[in-house]
């Protein structure tokens, strides 16, 4: 009786553990959707619980930073009115087509801490308000990271630290080019950027500024990726690696802007080429 | 089991998904799930320890983008483990609950960095030779202190 009881007993242990093998080998789209159904079941209380405390700390403590912002972009705002009108007229003069306008959507960003996990975020907007995949996600510094998964009223995505990020940089006068991507220090103690692959001859200073190129379509043209804080590697005659200070710390922030057309989804709609200019709602 | 165990299996569950989804505190939190699925292991065998682990497991993975199903293997595995090991040893002090923890847990950062996608993982020596060591140090200084609260394990009388 005692030795039928332990043999279910390793059954059971035996049929859990080869399930959960099956479940790493599902394939990716039915594993977004399973994580979907947890997500939107048991974790539904405590990622709602996390999106309120975010936003209630936010206005708690944001007032008077809002209303600083706000202060400091009224007169760029006047003459950027000025610039839009001349920029028109110009375009017209020359039969250029009108610029292709891309728009934002202001979202919650709720962080979670678990270990393995850091460098994954939940945005509050999802389809609904026409979030898509592979949108950037920015906040007033520059270029947080990257929605990659996308469900009705929420979405999923990563911060520059994730080991997957990538995006096509350069310095704002185009004088070099690079791929930047996540460089985990040790411990997580000092998580930067890299930029790998510039020019050998195109040597860049500590403080140089890099913003997106707009290269591969997915990220708009412009947005501040952050600084260059020394050399990395350089392999001799061919090209140089640099670390890169990042413009955001994602540990501050509980509100971003994430994009609502991808441009990605731009390049294969046949949309114009998008030029960087923003507008956000 | 009795109505305590259940209280205190489920007030775990609770509080760590508090810890880590809800408030989040990241390292500050101790991995609970870890400590439910060793504590339903020893009082309540190894088949109660891999299933629970199993569904815990899942929950826990489906916060990330890579790796869904690791940490439901890594803890499915630790459960069926420590509820074998908890039978043949059938000891219930509180020195052989923090070896039971420590291990368990350290384990278990050690299957889920091995089934997890190798493109996206910590280096081996930061992941397992220092934080899953402190993590593990962690967990089994909550899970005795947890322990205490309970009565002497009938398995292991």
């Amino acid at each position: 009786m005692r030795r039928q009881g332990r043999k279910r007993e390793l059954l059971v242990v035996a049929v859990a553990c080869l399930a959960a093998l099956a479940v790493v080998n599902l394939p990716p789209q039915v594993q977004s959707d399973a994580r979907h159904l947890i997500r939107e079941t048991a974790l539904r209380p405590f990622l709602e619980l996390n999106g309120t405390i975010a936003t209630a700390r936010d206005r708690a403590f944001g007032f008077d930073v809002a209303r600083e912002r706000l202060d400091s972009l009224i007169l760029p705002a006047i003459a950027h009115r000025r610039l839009v009108q001349e920029n028109r007229e110009l375009r017209g003069l020359l039969a250029l087509a009108h610029r292709h306008r891309r728009r934002a959507i202001g979202a919650t960003v709720i962080r979670l801490g678990r270990r393995g996990s850091e460098s994954v975020f939940h945005l509050d907007v999802g389809l609904a308000s026409g979030v898509t995949p592979f949108a950037a996600v920015i906040t007033e510094d520059g270029l947080l990271g990257q929605v990659q998964e996308v469900f009705g009223d929420y979405s999923v995505g990563y911060y520059w630290s994730h080991p997957d990020f990538r995006v096509a940089a350069m310095t704002p006068d185009a004088r070099a080019h690079g791929i930047v991507e996540a460089a985990r220090g040790t411990l997580r103690e000092q998580d930067r950027l890299v930029i790998r692959g510039t020019a050998f001859l195109s040597e860049l200073d500590p403080g140089d500024e890099l913003v997106t190129s707009g290269r591969g379509g997915t990220f708009p043209a412009g947005i501040r990726v952050g600084s260059i804080d020394g050399p990395a590697e350089a392999s001799a005659g061919w090209s140089r690696s640099y670390y890169v200070v990042p413009a955001v710390h994602p540990g501050l922030v509980a509100h971003a802007l994430a994009y609502t057309e991808s441009g990605a989804a731009a390049v294969a709609t046949g949309s114009p080429r998008p030029g960087g200019e923003g507008e956000a709602r | 089991m009795t109505v305590r165990l259940a209280f205190l299996l489920a007030a775990l569950v609770v509080l760590h998904l508090m810890a880590n989804v809800a408030l989040p505190l990241g390292a500050l939190a101790p991995d609970l799930f870890t400590v439910t699925v060793l504590m339903a292991s020893q009082r309540l065998g190894a088949a109660w320890g891999a299933a629970l682990g199993f569904a815990l497991g899942l929950v826990e993975d489906s916060v990330s983008l890579t790796s869904f199903g690791a940490s439901a293997f890594a803890l499915a595995m630790v459960g069926g483990a420590a509820g074998r090991l908890a039978e043949v040893l059938k000891s219930d002090s509180s020195a052989f609950r923090f070896v039971l923890f420590a291990v368990g847990k350290w384990s278990r950062d050690l299957l889920a960095w091995l089934v997890s996608d190798a493109a996206t993982r910590p280096p081996v020596a930061d992941a397992l030779l220092v934080e899953a060591t402190v993590a593990a140090l962690y967990a089994a200084t909550v899970g005795v202190a947890v322990g205490a609260f309970l009565s002497p394990s009938p398995r292991s009388a």
